[in-house]
């Protein structure tokens, strides 16, 4: 085995970790993590949109993360793959409460339960991204 | 000569070097120790947030008794205890009849007014009118946060609405200014939004404009939710609660802690369980740290062999192993404690209502503490196991090490 080979052989499960904590984030999201449902009159609240937005963003990063562990396997240069995921995991971590407003009690579920998800899996999946970057450092593209 | 391509590894460097070498190892037992700790500073931080929540509520209730209608003994504990937003109403004579108790030191009247939108959601706010005058219960937590005193459309809120002093909330299309934001107390009373009777009396018109009639026949001119007293020292408040309610017809008398003694039960029973459940984890984690690490050492003994034939004493190749057990156990304390940390300060809401009981973070300094026991238990439990099993192989003869191995 190669010098790169061998110190690139950390990335594999650290993929993996990523892969697996975007698929639990956007199973999660769209279940036990969800935000407010819709009012009385069927009409929604603000942070409904802040939802459906963490949603979305989900879903790209768990395909993000699927490429990522596919180059990683391939033993491709994966750091760029791994990088292009901060910015859209720290964006899902900034984006309740801050870009979209949210309801203005702390009971709300989208205060208490989506919001606090939403920042823990954003930071997570930024830092082994990093990690992973970094580990892929001496791989030649 | 390069002294980087031709350094070697010192004694000391070795323990760490080990661990890297053999990184799913390593994290094995990392995984284990970070649950141990978890549990351990989760469980009693989870415990002492509930102590603190209810010691916190039991001084903001301030009242000795509370009456109110008839009926409603049980919507004013969902009030209080639950955060289930509600009104209910008795004439204005209640208070008066209640002040001529001679046992009565102070009585103060609330009015117990829902909104049935906050401008922010569609969860209805509990909105809890006050006389500044002679108040005692609520304007002791209100100086607190200001000085200021309330006037028409001035509000103060409970710390779980998220609005800050200087902000404006809207009520009945009255736009409401936040004077204070009252400072935690990890009951539903933080969901609640404060004001004087004459900011209710606002609303409550209001509200008949917009055709929302149901207040306007309970206006706070006519009509009050709940008095609260507070008895002389040295009167017992059940008698006290017992005379009123034969005397005053059409009322019940609720003291704040009876109220209180049901949840109090509730922690006392929780506590038991947790620590029982606490005990339960220590002691399996102990076993489990100690069977992992006598396994990995039965794998190694080859490894031992070779390090104590250049040289190694006994009490060195121990030394090693021990050592590699407490960068485990360290590695894992601070992984576990930050978890739980992260979680329980996140979530704090959530566990809250899933609680159903005053829940109030304890500050800094016990957070400090209890992660330091926790990591001490856990560093003690691993290293245990560690000298256990490292005692157990450097006793062993190494030619005897060597020829099983081969």
């Amino acid at each position: 085995m190669d010098q790169s080979s061998k110190k690139n052989s950390g990335i594999v499960p650290v993929s993996l970790a990523v892969l697996v904590l975007s698929a639990i984030y956007m199973a999660g999201i769209f279940t036990f993590l969800r935000g407010c449902g819709p009012k009385d009159d069927g009409s929604f609240m603000t942070c409904h949109w802040a939802e459906m937005s963490l949603k979305g963003l989900s879903a790209v990063l768990t395909m993000q993360s699927v490429i990522l562990l596919c180059s990683a396997v391939k033993g491709l240069a994966s750091g760029y793959a791994a990088l292009m995921m901060v910015p859209v995991s720290l964006l899902n971590a900034v984006l309740p409460g801050n870009l979209i407003p949210l309801c203005m009690m702390d009971a709300m579920r989208c205060r208490s339960i989506m919001t606090p998800a939403a920042r823990i899996f954003g930071i997570l999946i930024a830092a082994l991204a990093l990690l992973c970057t970094w580990k892929d450092r001496y791989k030649k593209a | 000569m390069n002294r980087k391509k031709n350094r070697f590894i010192s004694w000391n460097r070795l323990p760490l070097r080990s661990l890297t070498a053999f990184p799913g190892r390593t994290w094995s037992l990392i995984a284990l120790t970070a649950i141990l700790s978890f549990l351990l500073f989760g469980g009693s931080t989870f415990l002492k947030s509930l102590e603190t929540g209810f010691s916190t509520l039991e001084d903001r209730l301030g009242a000795d008794v509370i009456v109110v209608p008839e009926d409603a003994e049980d919507k004013l504990q969902k009030v209080v205890l639950e955060g289930v937003p509600n009104y209910f109403y008795m004439d204005k004579k209640v208070l008066d009849e209640v002040e001529k108790f001679p046992e009565v030191e102070k009585a103060s009247a609330q009015y117990f007014l829902c909104s049935a939108k906050a401008g922010c959601c569609s969860m209805p706010v509990q909105i809890i009118g006050y006389d500044p005058d002679t108040d005692f219960s609520v304007t002791p937590w209100i100086r607190e946060s200001t000085k200021k005193e309330l006037g028409l459309f001035d509000i103060v809120v409970g710390a779980n609405i998220n609005a800050d002093a200087g902000g404006q909330i809207k009520f009945y299309g009255n736009t409401c200014q936040v004077i204070a934001k009252l400072s935690a107390t990890g009951s539903q009373l933080d969901n609640a939004v404060y004001a004087t009777n004459d900011t209710i009396l606002a609303l409550t018109r209001s509200s008949v404009e917009k055709g929302i009639n149901y207040l306007a026949q309970n206006s706070p001119e006519d009509e009050i939710s709940a008095v609260q007293i507070q008895v002389r020292d040295g009167q017992d408040p059940e008698s006290v609660a017992r005379k009123v309610v034969s005397a005053i017809k059409g009322t019940a008398a609720v003291q704040t802690s009876t109220m209180l003694s049901g949840l109090s039960d509730s922690l006392s029973g929780g506590r038991k369980t947790i620590h029982l459940i606490l005990l339960m984890v220590w002691v399996l984690s102990a076993v489990i740290l100690f069977i992992a690490e006598t396994l990995l050492v039965r794998t190694r003994t080859a490894e031992f062999a070779y390090i104590r034939t250049i040289g190694a004493s006994r009490r060195m190749l121990s030394g090693m192993i021990l050592a590699e057990a407490l960068l485990c156990g360290l590695a894992g304390s601070l992984i576990g404690c930050l978890t739980a940390a992260v979680i329980l300060k996140s979530f704090r809401t959530a566990i809250e209502a899933a609680a159903g009981m005053p829940y109030l973070s304890p500050g800094l300094k016990y957070t400090v503490l209890a992660a330091l026991l926790s990591a001490v238990i856990t560093l003690l439990s691993g290293g245990a196991a560690a000298f256990l099993a490292a005692f157990h192989t450097s006793r062993a003869d190494t030619g005897t090490l060597l020829r099983k191995e081969n």
